[in-house]
Formats: structure tokens, sequence, C-alpha cells
């Protein structure tokens, strides 16, 4: 199974970095959309439909907490799960996106298995390996 | 809030957990030693204290920094490349920093800067009041993060 993703950082150096780990985790992704802020990343949802969006807070011109309100206030976009990824992690800060629509928080500096491990909580399958192996203990199971 | 020794202790161990865990970067804590750094990344916060916190590096350090976080070669390396670099290492810096200073309470970075500095515009700030200077020292040489905050130092 494979997803299209939409990375939203200003830093080209940590959208590529978040596309590696996403990679090297074992998630297969078909289409990956990167977007500098939240005003780049709606322009692209135009175009672009995607499975899951990952974002960080800090952005000129629109952050990540105005992009979830605009995902959120859209019919068309607010069950798209977003995950925030973000140097700012105080309780408040976090209270506020998840009130905002935010699935999924990872806090940088991160390590892959965070990134990992909130992606799939937030879109409910694993890396594709376990994806298979939980598939065929279940067609085990009806034979 | 914590006291200057806290501070210094929570600011030291931000820099470690990103300069290891984001570019593989092992460095221990020296005394200054009037390293003539090339670039300077800096970012303003505010909120319960308001400050700027920057990193002084030379173009060895910063190669290596991208190297290891983009798995780049070094014929791919540019300045805009480690501008970005720089910029999101003081960015997280920052945050994990503030994270370690007041968890529940909400703070506001700016957008990080970069330059190519002079070489000598380091000298002479080091031990200025209100001032907590940190040097260390990396495979590739020294860096340094310097952060004003009145309120806390």
């Amino acid at each position: 199974m494979s997803f299209n993703v939409m990375i939203v950082d200003d830093s080209a150096a940590m959208r590529a970095v978040i596309k590696k780990v996403i990679t090297i985790s074992g998630f297969k992704i078909s289409t990956c959309v990167e977007a500098a802020n939240g005003r780049e990343a709606l322009e692209k949802l135009k175009q672009n439909w995607v499975d899951v969006i990952i974002s960080d807070v800090n952005m000129p011109e629109m952050n990540g907490l105005e992009l979830l309100q605009s995902l959120n206030q859209d019919p068309l976009y607010q069950n798209i799960p977003a995950i925030i990824v973000t140097t700012e992690g105080s309780s408040e800060r976090m209270k506020e996106a998840l009130n905002r629509g935010a699935k999924g928080f990872i806090k940088k500096p991160f390590q892959p298995e965070d990134i990992r491990k909130v992606l799939y909580d937030v879109i409910g399958v694993g890396v594709d390996g376990e994806y298979q192996e939980d598939q065929r203990d279940a067609d085990d199971g009806d034979f | 809030m914590a006291n200057i020794k806290k501070i210094k202790g929570m600011l030291t161990t931000a820099i470690f957990e990103v300069f290891e865990k984001m570019f593989y970067v092992f460095s221990e804590p020296v005394q200054a030693d009037g390293e003539n750094y090339q670039m300077k990344s800096s970012i303003n916060f505010s909120g319960p204290v308001s400050g700027e916190i920057y990193i002084l590096l030379n173009r060895a350090i910063a190669e290596t920094m991208v190297k290891n976080m983009l798995g780049l070669d070094e014929d791919e390396i540019n300045e805009s490349i480690i501008a970005d670099c720089m910029k999101e290492s003081i960015n997280m810096i920052c945050g994990n920093f503030l994270r370690k200073l007041d968890p529940d309470r909400v703070f506001h970075l700016s957008i990080p800067t970069f330059e190519l500095i002079s070489k000598d515009l380091h000298h002479g700030q080091e031990g200025k009041d209100q001032e907590l200077h940190l040097t260390f020292a990396a495979d590739d040489g020294n860096m340094a993060v310097v952060m004003t905050a009145p309120g806390i130092l």
C-alpha cells in the first residue's frame, strides 16, 4: 500500500529529511507534494489529493497552526490527517494544535522511529511489510 | 524557571540532542578559543522570557552537518543548502531548549536568519553580561552557541 504525502516546511533540507525517513521506515510513497508554507500547501492541495499532511509550525506567510485551521474549516480537506513536526513542543502548543485538528505530534529533533510510530498511529497502517504480514495472518485464519 | 547553572545544562543538552540526532555530529564542551568562525545563524524568541540564540560555525563543520543530515556528496553542497541546514539547526536548538526551560508555556520563535561573517565579528563577544556563551569541539573544529536572555541570565 502506498501513500500520497504532503510535507510542509520552509526548510527544503528538513522536507528532504522527513521524506527520506518515511521511505527508509518502509512506508511507500507514491506521490510526495512539498510546500514551503501553509499558503503554498493550500494552493497545491487544489491540484493534488494527499492521504496525510506533515507540517512544520514556524513558517513565513502562513504557519502550521493557521494551515490546520484552514484545513479544519474546509469540508474537502478536514478529514485529511495532519501531523505537526515542530521544535515548539509545549503542552499548550500541543493542545492548540490538537484543537485545530492535528492528529499527531512529532518533536524536533526526532529519530526515524518517532516519525514511523506517529505515522503508524495516524494513518492506521504500518510499513508495507507489517501490513502484508497482518493480511497473511488473516488469510491463514480464513482457510 | 531555573538558575544559571541549570539553564547552561539545559542549553548544552539541547545542543547535544540536536547535533547528535539530526546531524550525527558529536562534540564536547571546551573553553572559548577565538576560532575564526565563518557563518552565523540566529533566532529570536519571546514569551515568558525573551531573547536571542545564535550559532557560530566554520565551513568544515557546516559541510559535515549537511552531508550527514541529507546524505549528500561534497560536490552537491552549496551555500543555499548550508544556510538552510544552519537555520534549521538553530531553530531546533532554540525550540528544544525552551521546551526544557518551561514545558508548559508557549514561546514564539522568529524565522531564523543566516549570514556569512567576517573573521573578527565574534571577537569581544565572550563574557558579556546577560549572555551565555558555550563553545564545543567537534572533529572539524569548534562551534559556539550564544544566548542572550535578560530575564534569566
